[in-house]
């Protein structure tokens, strides 16, 4: 399988490294028949934005892989902490070496038979080697710090989730809006007047275009010096990650009475199994929210609209529905749609007690449709109002989001059950959660589409206007019928979705 | 219909799965107020039986009741029983009390008269201090002591314990015997299945050995102890290794009772155990 995948690497990366290589070569021929004053400047900046690029992704996979490796207690007893750390940068030097020496090599001799200076073939080789012996160790020891303050802060244990949340939604954010030369420009003014910026100089040996022989050397001895520094710190660092007496963070908890006077008002109004099914799923979701980081997957629809909204400054008739339809699939998918398998380990004693059908299927309807509809229906609205809808437009729109948020949860039950999932999986390096099954996923996500269709139609601009224009009534009446169809779709089905997840509740049996 | 006669009561209760037999025919009977020592290897078919005795699973042959009530009718049971699965069922994210809390709302117990309870047992086995962290720091006995207040917390008639005494430290595991032993005494049934023999050997008054989904023999420690008709001195795990090597495919080997050929052979057999894992 490892061969396949990197089978279908290769072929992916062929094309790009076909045009890599003959890039090479045009750029060889353009250097050839230039001014060399400003190319030195060119190739300098070039490869110090290449030593950022190398230490960032170096440091990425040290952070999330090479430094995780397979029982790693059980290397650290059988050889030091110094081969542990020494074979894992070793063994990323030759991974990354593979690939770049590889394309590198043929870019190379391309570019030297563009510029016709078969000089430049081991100047740039030695080059590349360079940025890779300083780049990979640079990117271990700033992954190595990273997870040393992560051990050892008590603040950052704590907000570890929240951190890499913000860290996600920031690089979202910058490919969206293409902002990356913003963060790229400071690093690199930062590096440019150090011996980073001699790498270009190096690899320009023999070009004729006003490189420094005196920085070449230079870059050769940095390198050096660089190396047994890097050694030393990475020997220090790793003992100190490794060896480390962490922070042990004891996640103490409100006394209970606390948080059931949170909930008091709930209390009162429902059935204590009901009560006491919403309260935990709240809780749960509270205190391990990357447990629920599915609930993200309507992001990347509702991503575009949002950006092109920011960017415009107007919004559009279709951001109040894609707002619409993502509060409604997470309203019912968040904890209404694995109903069985999520009760975990807990799932014998569950079914034991007293109406399980009734307090699980009802019970966790309800925490997805009080804690997300209040919210869909408020954004519903305010973007139905800021858009170019009518005002009795967006209200028509936000009684939709009412009902489809409130009964998405129902619709969820019965799928989920039908389709449950028990084992955990991977929702992040160190966290697993039993999370909906993919096939639950599909079908809630087609029933929701389905259910929510005359609702879209109706309200979206074009579709909503030709019908108008052709029934010979006005849009609100379109509106409105829309959301009629669609809160009868979405009663019906959630009715029944909810009798076949209580029935199968009620006699589910585990073997 | 109902049966007033014995806690526990089964007839040529039978599992499969697919061509494997899980448990084979089981007929028990277990009186009210007593202890029932469920002993077997690993694969015995120990925790099929206690799932088909609770209900979670439904057996393929045979009956089984509660209290003189089919388990068939899960409706008719829930109230009757606790049960303790080898796993503990925990959320990591809550607390100990809230845990707790969530299984008393689920039995739908009165709110005061649920933290009444819920608060001794935590005070019983020393967990007051720890009832507000959250369980993901707890350890594998605190977990458990969890797992045992909440199968008892509703008072059952008819408790099924899988492994009680698993993952707890002397103290504990000895509060959670002289929990048992009160019970009985009360009048509840408990149904034990360990692995601990000194365990049963205390508690049960009746202890069924289970092997291969058969239950090879049955009757009090003392009985089972003279059946052996060995020297002064014969343990309870003496009979246990006999009557689950006397079965086993190198039975012939060795004479039936030679507790040390069973030891041997029982080492022979445990990868095959495993496989059946505790179905």
């Amino acid at each position: 399988m490892q061969l396949l995948a990197l089978a279908f690497a290769g072929v992916m990366l062929l094309p790009f490294s076909l045009g890599g290589v003959f890039g090479a070569y045009l750029a060889g021929g353009f250097i050839a028949g230039s001014e060399t004053e400003p190319l030195i400047e060119w190739a300098r900046m070039a490869f110090v934005y290449g030593w950022i690029f190398v230490v960032g992704f170096g440091g990425y996979r040290a952070y999330a892989v090479a430094l995780r490796p397979d029982n790693l207690d059980g290397l650290l007893t059988t050889v030091s902490h110094r081969d542990v750390i020494g074979g894992l940068v070793l063994a990323e030097l030759v991974l990354w070496s593979a690939f770049f020496l590889t394309v590198g090599s043929a870019a190379t001799v391309a570019f030297a038979v563009g510029a016709g200076s078969l000089l430049t073939i081991p100047a740039l080789l030695l080059t590349l080697c360079l940025l890779l012996a300083t780049g990979i160790p640079a990117g271990f020891i700033l992954a190595l710090g990273v997870r040393n303050a992560g051990v050892r802060s008590r603040l950052l244990s704590r907000l570890r989730t929240l951190f890499l949340f913000l860290l996600g939604i920031g690089y979202f954010a910058l490919i969206f809006t293409n902002a990356f030369a913003s963060v790229l420009e400071p690093i690199y003014r930062v590096l440019a007047p150090t011996p980073i910026d001699w790498f270009g100089d190096l690899a320009a040996s023999g070009l004729g275009i006003g490189a420094s022989p005196l920085r070449a050397i230079g870059a050769v001895g940095f390198t050096g010096a660089f190396v047994v520094v890097a050694i030393a710190s990475l020997y220090r660092l790793a003992a100190w990650l490794w060896y480390a007496d962490g922070v042990h963070i004891t996640h103490e908890a409100e006394r209970s009475d606390d948080g059931a006077s949170r909930f008091q008002g709930l209390s009162k109004v429902l059935s204590q199994p009901v009560f006491g099914v919403v309260a935990v799923d709240w809780k749960r979701a509270r205190r391990s929210p990357i447990s629920l980081s599915f609930a993200l997957y309507p992001l990347i629809v509702l991503a575009g609209p949002s950006v092109t909204a920011v960017q415009t400054g107007e919004i559009g008739t279709g951001l109040p529905l894609w707002i619409l339809l993502s509060g409604t699939w997470v309203s019912g998918s968040l904890f209404a749609l694995n109903v069985v398998g999520q009760e975990g380990a807990a799932l014998p004693v569950t079914l034991l007690s007293e109406a399980p059908d009734r307090s699980l299927v009802i019970g966790h309807v309800l925490s997805g449709a009080l804690l997300i509809a209040p919210v869909t229906v408020a954004a519903t609205v305010i973007a139905g109002i800021l858009s170019p809808h009518s005002v009795p437009v967006a209200a028509s729109l936000g009684v939709s989001a009412l009902v489809l948020s409130a009964a998405s949860g129902a619709i969820g039950t019965g799928i989920g059950v039908v389709f449950p999932r028990f084992e955990a999986v991977s929702v992040s390096r160190s966290t697993k959660a039993i999370v909906p099954s993919a096939f639950a996923f599909a079908v809630y996500s087609v029933a929701v589409l389905v259910v929510s269709l005359p609702t879209v139609i109706a309200h979206s601009g074009i579709a909503g206007h030709a019908l108008a224009s052709v029934i010979g009534v006005n849009r609100l009446a379109i509106g409105l019928s829309g959301t009629l169809v669609s809160a009868v779709f979405a009663c019906l089905v959630g009715i029944v979705s909810m009798y076949v997840a209580r029935d199968r509740v009620r006699d589910y049996r585990l073997g | 219909m109902t049966r007033d006669t014995n806690a526990i009561e089964t007839r040529e209760l039978t599992k499969r799965f697919g061509t494997e037999i899980a448990v084979d025919g089981l007929d028990l009977t277990v009186d009210h107020g007593t202890v029932y020592g469920f002993l077997g290897p690993n694969g015995a078919g120990k925790t099929t039986t206690m799932r088909m005795l609770t209900s979670l699973t439904r057996p393929t042959d045979g009956e089984a009741w509660i209290d003189g009530r089919p388990v068939s009718e899960r409706d008719s049971i829930r109230t009757s029983i606790g049960y303790l699965p080898e796993e503990p069922p925990v959320f990591d994210e809550l607390t100990g009390r809230e845990q707790l809390e969530y299984f008393g709302r689920l039995r739908d117990l009165p709110a005061t008269e649920m933290e009444t309870r819920i608060e001794d047992w935590l005070d019983r086995f020393d967990l007051i201090d720890d009832a507000d962290k959250r369980i993901d720091d707890y350890s594998k006995g605190m977990r458990q002591k969890i797992g045992l207040i909440q199968a008892l917390v509703h008072e059952p008639d008819v408790v099924f314990l899988d492994e009680p005494t698993s993952g707890l430290d002397p103290r504990a595991a000895r509060t959670v015997l002289d929990v048992i032993a009160e019970l009985t005494d009360h009048g509840h049934t408990v149904f034990l299945s360990t692995h601990i023999l000194s365990v049963v050997e205390e508690l049960a008054d009746v202890v069924g050995v289970l092997y291969e989904g058969d239950l090879v023999t049955e009757g009090s420690p003392a009985e089972l102890t003279a059946r052996m008709e060995a020297e002064e001195g014969t343990t309870l795990e003496d009979v246990f290794l006999s009557v689950t090597a006397e079965r086993g495919p190198t039975a012939s080997e060795s004479a039936p009772g030679n507790a040390g050929d069973a030891t041997a052979r029982r080492d022979g057999r445990a990868e095959d155990d495993e496989r059946i894992a505790d179905r």
